[in-house]
């Protein structure tokens, strides 16, 4: 079963990290061009570099294991306004 | 009858090619239209297009490759331009609106899920469609298979496995284009409705590899090694590109290689068509009779056109290198990393590859803006791009630079690097002031998309530079060209007759006691009638006339005009100033330099004092001198009115600082 912990930033986590995207505080075209990369609630994300930029990886959707591996370098001060999880078994 | 029932009766079929940015859908593009393919543009908009023509039988089919879009539903210039050509309401110029007869979609199989998204955004609007799925090759590697007759079968539409760089299934496209039809499928209409869609296609179409983050997820399943080594090397590279020390230093490397291959390779080709033009005009003054017809032909259209186009070899191999880099997928890379360190100045990190060409040309470096998407961040790049040193600054850099330390190259070579850095501090401080007065705004966060590295295609490379270069002589052969008569004009006229000096040397060559001695008389008395037909033309009126406007700075009559005639392009100050204090218009040659330095006015006072020199170096750090540029701006901006902008702009802030440099100094 999965345990979600709230209030996690996407900016705060460290490489290597893997998650899934909870929701995004954003103005609606940055959220809307973020979603249409792939990086929407559900889907799982991976840190591959943490800073400015930082970099992240769209592992998959929220239903699928699509392993679509879309890598998206994102500016800090969007990924402060990402809500994600981390997935606990 | 409807634009679309006409097409049909001329046998014209129109497919829009649509797709995510990075799926190769230009490479697909160019493999299907070769060397047939031109640039159009959107009235009313800043995108363009690429368009071709591919016979299929009796079928000509019109192909309109599209901006790359995430979703036609954004609210950006480029999914506006994609919906409004898919809904027929928008078609490019010359042509009318109405629906394409089909749409191509084009996605990448090793990121497909993500893509079937804007195949339901496309398969809603119920037009015929072949869903083409780009780099199988790329996907198969990676360990993912795709069932196209189940993807098909989901879809409602005719799919085609393909890969692009190789040609793998590409020759079946275009007969299958002729033959599709209206999907039978219809995914839903919200966000949420049509990623779950997605997600469902390809749960039942594609069967991935497990990756590196299965490990326990499926039983019985390890992680494919290949994903793994995938992702590991690419985070290895990428922390190497993006790290914030490591970073620029290899930018830098990078950089200054591209630089020294445009400017060395170029040299040969430049050469040559300088060489090409002297012949074309000196062929025009042989052949033609001496009238204002053959003056204008030699000195106005060769001569004024032949200096833009000895650009072009270094435009072509920007164009070229910057394609193969950008295909590899670095320059993606580079722009995020410099993304930090303009967006304090309201620029974003896509504006990086455009400031970074202009140091070639203005000419390219702005057309590359158009690879930013929002229109204000492009314009602002746009508008301050011509404060990158470009490489026509470099012979007015070269004798400012030579008549202040003349023996002194380490001081030389400082002042020059001083040059280029006074030019990208003007343009990021006046991109500041821009963003907060006349473009109001931040600039965009940039979030981007790092696309999968890879081998580059020079296939693509090539076809975008014969693009690129095409749309430069075009505008060579149009505005530049008729800015260049109406130089010409302004700088030959009214006529003069031989001058009082010249008619005095003319006399006493055959008193020489050598032919030798003659022909040198002869020549000074050709050099003292350039000086007085340039002092006597429209152009050395207007110097005489704006004197007092350049004296604060510290140029006297002959010095403005230089300036002023240098006002088409820097380059030619050069020159002028050649022949308004030695008569002899070759500013390359060294007894010219060294007699251009030594120039005094009739007081003794020499021309370019230290004060002035300074002055002027500045003044042509900064100033918007190059017609060319405005003309590219007023067209890229969708108007004349920007190019004024930068115009007022540039000229200002060379003026203001020019002045104070020679206040300071004098």
């Amino acid at each position: 079963m999965v345990k979600i912990a709230s209030g996690m930033l996407l900016k705060d986590q460290p490489t290597g990290w893997i998650g899934r995207v909870v929701s995004t505080d954003l103005p609606d075209s940055e959220a809307a061009m973020l979603r249409a990369m792939g990086l929407r609630p559900g889907a799982v994300v991976r840190v591959c570099r943490r800073g400015t930029p930082t970099v992240v990886e769209v592992v998959s959707g929220h239903q699928c294991k699509c392993h679509c591996r879309c890598r998206i370098g994102i500016a800090s001060e969007v990924c402060g306004s990402i809500v994600v999880d981390r997935e606990s078994h | 009858m409807n634009p679309k029932a006409e097409r049909a009766a001329d046998g014209v079929f129109r497919v829009a090619m649509l797709g995510n940015p990075n799926t190769g859908k230009t490479t697909l593009f160019n493999r299907l239209s070769g060397l047939r393919a031109k640039t159009s543009n959107f009235p009313g908009t800043t995108q363009d297009a690429r368009v071709a023509v591919l016979e299929s039988g009796a079928t000509t089919i019109e192909l309109i490759d599209l901006p790359g879009v995430y979703s036609l539903e954004l609210e950006t210039s480029e999914s506006r331009v994609c919906r409004e050509v898919l809904d027929g309401k928008l078609a490019l110029k010359g042509e009318r609106a109405g629906d394409p007869d089909a749409v191509l979609v084009v996605v990448d199989g090793s990121k497909l899920a993500r893509n079937l998204t804007i195949v339901g955004e496309s398969l809603r609007r119920r037009l015929p469609t072949l869903v083409v799925v780009n780099m199988i090759d790329l996907a198969r590697r990676e360990g993912i298979e795709i069932d196209a007759e189940i993807l098909s079968e989901k879809l409602g539409a005719a799919v085609l496995l393909v890969s692009a760089r190789s040609g793998e299934g590409c020759d079946k496209i275009v007969s299958m284009l002729a033959i599709s039809r209206i999907p039978n499928q219809t995914p839903p209409g919200t966000v949420e409705g049509i990623e779950r869609w997605a997600d469902d296609v390809y749960a039942a179409c594609a069967r991935p590899a497990p990756t590196h983050l299965d490990e326990g997820d499926h039983a019985g399943e390890g992680p494919s090694e290949a994903s793994r080594r995938v992702a590991d090397t690419t985070d290895r590279i990428d922390a190497m590109l993006i790290h914030p020390v490591a970073g620029p230093v290899i930018l830098a490397v990078v950089m200054a290689g591209l630089f020294w291959v445009i400017f060395s390779a170029a040299k040969w080709p430049m050469d040559a068509i300088s060489a090409a033009f002297d012949a074309a005009k000196a062929w025009i003054e042989g052949v033609l009779p001496a009238g204002i017809l053959t003056d204008m032909l030699a000195n106005g259209v060769v001569a004024g056109v032949g200096t833009t186009l000895v650009f072009l070899p270094q435009i072509c191999l920007l164009f070229f290198l910057m394609s193969l880099l950008e295909d590899t997928g670095y320059l993606a890379r580079a722009a995020i990393m410099m993304d930090r360190l303009l967006r304090p100045f309201g620029l974003p990190g896509h504006s990086f590859v455009p400031l970074l060409g202009s140091h070639a040309c203005a000419l390219p470096g702005i057309m590359a803006t158009r690879a930013i998407p929002d229109f204000r961040d492009r314009l602002a790049t746009i508008l301050v791009a011509p404060f990158m040193s470009c490489s026509a600054r470099l012979p007015v850099y070269v004798l400012l630079v030579s008549i202040l330390f003349h023996d002194q190259p380490a001081l030389g070579a400082v002042a020059f690097v001083g040059c280029y850095a006074l030019g990208i501090v003007a343009g990021l401080g006046s991109a500041m002031i821009a963003r907060r007065t006349i473009l109001p705004g931040k600039s965009r966060p940039m979030i981007l998309e790092l696309p999968t590295y890879k081998r580059p295609s020079l296939r693509t490379a090539f076809l975008l530079t014969l693009d690129r270069a095409g749309i430069f002589v075009k505008s060579a052969g149009t505005t530049i060209l008729a800015i260049c008569i109406v130089l010409w004009w302004l700088g030959s006229y009214p006529r003069s007759g031989p001058s009082p000096d010249g008619d005095l040397l003319r006399a006493q060559a055959p008193l020489q006691a050598s032919a030798e001695g003659a022909r040198d008389f002869d020549e000074r008395a050709a050099r003292a009638d350039a000086m007085y037909a340039k002092e006597r033309s429209m152009v050395g009126m207007m110097g005489r006339a704006v004197e007092p406007v350049f004296r604060p700075l510290g140029y006297d009559w002959q010095l403005s005009v230089g300036v002023l005639s240098s006002f088409a392009a820097r380059e030619v100050f050069v020159n002028t100033m050649a022949i308004v204090t030695t008569g002899n218009e070759d500013g390359e040659d060294e007894g010219v330099l060294e007699r251009v330095r030594e120039a005094r006015r009739g007081d003794g006072t020499p021309i370019f004092s230290r004060a002035t020199c300074w002055s002027l170096l500045v003044y042509y750090v900064l100033a918007m001198q190059c017609l060319p540029t405005l003309a590219v701006t007023a067209r890229e901006s969708r108007g004349v009115k920007w190019a004024f902008v930068q115009l007022g702009w540039m000229s200002g802030v060379a003026y203001v600082a020019a002045l104070v440099t020679y206040q300071m100094l004098a």
